[in-house]
């Protein structure tokens, strides 16, 4: 069977896939699918969902905010800046509910640390500028 | 709308959307045209064994149709193979 390489990239890193029989996607034009062997390509993929299949037949689901898809020498390389994988077609939205909850969850505890490390720095500050007052008083 | 509602509602909309497609019913023309295709993959062997045979046969001296019926029994399998092979692919 006829297999192409698939290289995803986002803010957060990025997978790769050797054994990716079928790709299809969506752009402004409508949905599409690309075979090994396809000519040199690019696209401007939409918001949405977009799938491909292995060689063992097994479908994999990608939603992503829109992106840039380019083929060419028989790999796919796909940027974007956030994708969600899973391999249910059903669970995707739950799936990507979860994950935005957690990164929602990282950013509020990022937050409060950030908080706390403000305050022990102007809590630091307000001692040693005590100290200097104290010390130019004597 | 922000970014992450956009996201979350047009990937509900494409997974509706596959499911519709996987749950519409057949329409004729789609069912003639795979029953047409599945058939001509397994026709075409067989008469092209047969002809071919009948040639090979006519170049044989005297009365012989073993080679006509050796190719159609290969044509026949190499058919079925054929639309097995097509048919699972579909799948």
């Amino acid at each position: 069977m006829n297999c192409f390489a698939l290289h995803l990239h986002d803010s957060h890193g990025g997978d790769r896939f050797d054994d990716v029989v079928q790709f299809i996607a969506a752009d402004g034009s409508g949905s599409f699918g690309i075979l090994a062997g396809h000519a040199r390509m690019l696209a401007v993929l939409r918001y949405g969902l977009a799938r491909f299949v292995d060689s063992a037949g097994r479908w994999h689901f990608l939603s992503l905010p829109g992106g840039v898809m380019s083929f060419a020498d028989n790999r796919l390389t796909l940027a974007t800046v956030r994708y969600f994988l899973g391999d249910e077609r059903a669970g995707i939205c739950r799936q990507l509910e979860d994950e935005m909850a957690r990164l929602d969850s990282d950013v509020h505890s990022s937050r409060a640390t950030l908080t706390e490390i403000e305050h022990a720095l102007l809590r630091r500050l307000g001692e040693m500028s005590g100290r200097m007052q104290e010390k130019a008083g004597k | 709308m922000s970014d992450r509602d956009k996201l979350l509602e047009d990937t509900a909309k494409d997974v509706r959307r596959l499911n519709q497609r996987e749950r519409a019913p057949a329409t004729w023309a789609g069912i003639a045209f795979y029953g047409g295709t599945v058939g001509l993959l397994f026709v075409v062997p067989v008469v092209g064994g047969a002809y071919l045979g009948r040639w090979l046969d006519s170049l044989a001296s005297g009365y012989s149709v073993r080679w006509t019926v050796s190719l159609i029994v290969l044509g026949i399998a190499l058919g079925a193979y054929n639309a097995y092979r097509f048919m699972k692919g579909r799948q």
